[in-house]
């Protein structure tokens, strides 16, 4: 049986680990060829290559910021001078930091608006000249579910998230003419990144609140994923998906 | 005569049988508890050098929290229906297990009966019905402390720790002397790896104080026990039993090396009781009586005020003249520790402190600290620009930026950036007071389900148990004329 | 319809009006159809007793809508009244007849059709654009009361296809939408299928949500 993204030619930036490491092996497991991008872990980017691997997927791998605009270019240039191009990008690499206000410097701030916002913008700009001209492309930019109504979150990181959806909105709009999409995927408090850190109340606090009444886990939330980014796909575009258990 | 604060039920030194008390304040501000004994006369002891602060601390109540169970009935009336009984207004937050009778030391100050000829050792399956039955009553088991005698000293030790971390008990304590410890590695190393702390006595740097408190030199066994959990990540609660004009003037010293030693996460202060098998003889004179205020305030004379009596807050799980405690935020730049007070009000301890004896991550503590950083950060005070950063540095402890952290990393970053002092106040029969028995939430457990508060157990019950007693004594006339007379009545 | 039974899944199905395009859809499938009008009270109560006695299913579409391209002073009471009972009482009452008896066999996922997400501004017909806020509003509040049972209930929000109720609509705003919507172009049946058939299958953390379907707008 041939996978759903069959020779899809795809990219997930921060890519080594939590979410962006099981959307790589999900996207793997549907047959796509897989690329990712990482900051600094490399023991973790060793080893999502080498689940990758374990998947008969041979992926590509790049070490570097996703706020370098030379870095983006350099990382589209290599994967279209070895695919041919790029089908799928999915902007998930972000910056867990949580801090009040009061302790929200300006260095935290750039960190985290580089990282969350400045990154899918240099990376879909990189990206979108090639889908452009094959008319043919999609986009998926990880959010998260604190961006989609008031809840606590920290305000660099929503904010950079509520820009993200922007980002997302006006690009769904500005390229859709040319056959490509770009949706959002806001997962709610998953197995992985941040819920994993949170003390035992917040967790229980989530749960709670949570309509199915659990967390959620990046194995499933990137199953999601696997159809957002196909072929299958063809109609939903500036869409935003939350799987957040109901929050 | 003096103002009368309050009645209460004490107990007479010698007979132990329940006498009306009086407390009352005196014209020098010190309060006194006066009874008098039909036999062995009047007897008097001042509990407290500061009437103002003794009154104000015992108006704090402490939350409701009656036991769910109260297997004895109200039968001879406080403190002779222990178990817990139906008018005990606090359940178990620190549940007491005396594992064994045996005991390397014979203290001076030792305030519990040991025995050593014909020793008891509690069994595994007598410990397994009490887990059980504080299940029943608790729902889940936070913390068992576990004392003797000396713990380390049943055969079957670390079975005990193992049981209880496999019933998911998430704090076990071990009360010890150290000397064990010390000699023995391996065994703190098989701590370290069980999670297991250890309860430390800790009186005095001075080998002299050390021979009149303990009867023994003790300071170098106590440090190398002290090096060797620090070794291997054991923490550690140092208990120091404070004497007046013996080692009251060593506590900042003492609280100085709890700040300096990372795997010492808590100061749990005594104040000396003369009961026991060691107290009950100790002292004479009792001299060397000490109340708790007068801690306070040695602290602060000894801290050079970097921790002072407004910096405590009763607990609001116990009687707030037995627990005293005050939380302070290391510097990781070494500046001296801020105790949380300077940062929050007092009623925000007090309200993050009510569901258990220690801090512990929660929404009320999370939101106290979310104030507190807006304040210090609006605030133009000189301090609050170091407390800031010191808060900073422990949010990027919980949520370093480079990695992702597993939540028991997060929680053992939480716990090492602060400290917490106790002073906790036992009572002995010249102190005894029914009252703040009734608040007690530090109970002696037994297999059978009963649950005795631990200063009427040392004091009143433990004689009772020929485990622990050459002589085990009943006790008829211990409750009173008065009530025998009733219980006369009722047979 | 056709994309659930693509995947070798059984399926039963309703029609109101339709019933050549309902026999069609029985032959090329297999499925089961059967006629029922949801502004008929009694009958939609007695299929969805006789649905719930069958075996609660694992997913339930609602797809019914009616509308109607009138102004706001042509729309008379009973096409509101229409409209609410088709597009939003039916769907209602479905949830609350199977949403339990699928919790009681483990779980299930209703996915609700509809038009809005409330994030659009579009001059849509009065009656048509109310009952979708109503869908909406209700899927978030099903997703509340149905998690804890383990149904997730969604919505999709479908943009205009080049068939079925987009015929409803004005012709200017269907041609509109054709200019200026991201993709340039009007949906399939097709494809908006394999979105409900992705939520209804794939989905197994998100409940209570409205995803649009719609080319962009």
């Amino acid at each position: 049986m041939t996978g759903r993204l069959e020779g899809t030619r795809c990219l997930v930036t921060g890519g080594s680990r939590g979410l962006g490491r099981e959307l790589c092996l999900a996207f793997a497991r549907e047959g796509a060829r897989v690329a990712f991008t990482f900051r600094r872990r490399e023991a973790d980017a060793e080893d999502t290559t080498l689940r990758l691997r374990a998947l008969g997927c041979e992926p590509q791998c790049f070490q570097g910021d996703v706020a370098d605009g030379a870095h983006a270019q350099a990382v589209v240039g290599a994967l279209t001078r070895a695919w041919g191009g790029l089908d799928v990008l999915v902007n998930n690499a972000g910056v867990q930091h949580v801090v009040p206000l009061a302790l929200l410097e300006e260095p935290d701030w750039d960190l985290m608006l580089n990282t969350c916002l400045k990154g899918p913008y240099l990376f879909s700009r990189a990206a979108l000249r090639g889908m452009i001209r094959a008319r043919k492309g999609t986009i998926l930019n990880v959010g998260v579910f604190s961006s989609e109504r008031i809840v606590e979150a920290p305000a660099h990181y929503a904010a950079a998230k509520a820009g993200l959806r922007g980002l997302t909105d006006a690009l769904a709009r500005e390229v859709g003419r040319h056959g490509v999409r770009v949706n959002m995927l806001s997962p709610g408090l998953l197995d992985v990144g941040l819920g994993r850190m949170l003390m035992p109340h917040r967790v229980e606090e989530y749960r709670a609140q949570a309509a199915l009444g659990r967390t959620g886990t990046a194995e499933e939330v990137a199953r999601m994923a696997v159809f957002l980014v196909s072929d299958e796909n063809t109609f939903m575009t500036g869409a935003r998906v939350t799987p957040d258990g109901g929050l | 005569m003096g103002a009368l604060l309050h009645p209460t039920t004490s107990l007479c030194r010698t007979c132990k049988r329940a006498l009306p008390a009086l407390v009352e304040a005196r014209e020098d501000r010190s309060v006194w508890l006066s009874k008098s004994c039909p036999e062995h006369g009047a007897q008097s002891v001042r509990l407290s050098t500061d009437a103002a602060w003794y009154a104000a601390t015992r108006a704090v109540k402490p939350v409701a929290s009656a036991p769910r169970r109260t297997p004895r009935p109200v039968h001879f009336g406080c403190p002779f229906d222990c178990g817990a009984c139906a008018q005990h207004g606090q359940k178990v937050r620190l549940p007491v297990v005396t594992i064994t009778s045996a005991c390397n030391l014979d203290c001076p100050i030792c305030y519990v009966y040991n025995k050593n000829d014909g020793t008891w050792h509690m069994d595994v399956a007598a410990f397994r019905r009490i887990l059980q039955h504080l299940k029943d009553d608790l729902g889940e088991v936070d913390i068992v402390n576990f004392t003797g005698g000396e713990p380390f000293l049943h055969p079957e030790f670390m079975t005990f720790l193992e049981v209880a971390r496999d019933a998911g008990v998430h704090r076990v304590t071990i009360c010890s002397n150290g000397l064990f410890l010390a000699k023995n590695e391996p065994l703190v190393k098989r701590l370290g790896e069980l999670g297991a702390r250890v309860a430390l006595s800790f009186d005095t740097f001075d080998p002299q104080t050390d021979v009149v408190l303990q009867g023994s030199r003790l300071v170098e066994a106590k440090l190398r026990a002290l090096d060797l959990t620090e070794k291997y990540n054991v923490d550690v609660t140092l208990i120091p039993v404070m004497t007046k004009g013996m080692n009251d003037h060593e506590v900042g010293a003492i609280l100085r090396m709890a700040m300096e030693r990372p795997n010492v996460r808590h100061v749990e202060l005594h104040t000396i009781t003369y009961t026991g098998q060691g107290g009950t003889h100790f002292d004479p004179s009792r001299s060397g009586r000490i109340s708790m205020v007068e801690v306070l305030d040695r602290i602060a004379e000894t801290t050079h005020g970097w921790l002072t009596r407004e910096d405590f807050v009763s607990s609001p799980c116990a009687h707030p003249l037995c627990y005293q405690i005050a939380y302070l935020l290391l510097d990781p730049d070494g500046g001296p520790p801020v105790p949380f007070t300077r940062f929050m009000p007092r009623e925000a301890l007090y309200a993050c402190l009510a569901e258990r004896l220690y801090l512990e991550p929660s929404r009320a503590l999370e939101d106290a600290l979310q104030d507190a950083m807006d304040r210090l950060w609006v605030s133009d005070e000189p301090e609050a620009e170091r407390t800031l950063k010191i808060l900073r540095q422990l949010l990027g402890a919980l949520f370093p930026r480079d990695r992702v952290i597993t939540r028991e990393e997060a929680l053992r970053a939480a716990e090492r950036a602060s400290k917490a002092v106790y002073v906790h106040s036992h009572m002995d029969e010249d102190t005894f007071d029914v009252e703040r028995l009734a608040q007690c939430c530090d109970s002696n457990c037994a297999e059978d389900g009963t649950t005795i508060p631990v200063c009427a157990y040392n004091v009143l019950y433990k004689e009772k148990e020929a485990e622990f007693m050459a002589a085990p004594r009943s006790w008829g006339e211990r409750s009173g004329d008065v009530k025998l007379r009733r219980l006369a009545v009722l047979a | 319809m056709r994309a659930l039974v693509a995947r070798g899944l059984p399926v039963d199905f309703t029609w109101c009006e339709g019933e050549a395009r309902a026999r069609a859809l029985s032959e090329a499938t297999g499925a089961v159809g059967r006629r029922l009008d949801l502004t008929d009270r009694a009958a939609l109560q007695g299929f969805l007793r006789a649905v719930v006695d069958e075996g609660a299913p694992d997913v339930v579409l609602h797809c019914a809508a009616v509308s109607q391209a009138r102004g706001l002073q042509d729309l008379t009471d009973d096409d509101w009244d229409r409209a609410v009972e088709v597009n939003g009482r039916s769907a209602f009452a479905l949830c609350r007849a199977l949403g339990p008896a699928m919790g009681a066999r483990g779980g299930g996922d209703i996915v609700l059709v509809g038009a809005l997400d409330r994030g659009q501004t579009l001059p849509l017909p009065v009656h048509f654009a109310a009952t979708q806020g109503m869908l909406s509003a209700m899927t978030m509040a099903l997703g509340k009361a149905l998690g804890p049972v383990g149904v997730r209930v969604n919505m999709v929000a479908l943009g205009p296809l080049g068939e079925g109720l987009s015929r409803a609509l004005p012709a200017s705003l269907v041609e509109d939408y054709r200019a200026f919507s991201a993709l340039r172009r009007l949906g399939t049946a097709e494809e908006v299928a394999r979105v409900l058939a992705w939520l209804a299958l794939e989905n197994t953390f998100m409940t209570g949500r409205v995803v649009t379907a719609n080319g962009g707008i």
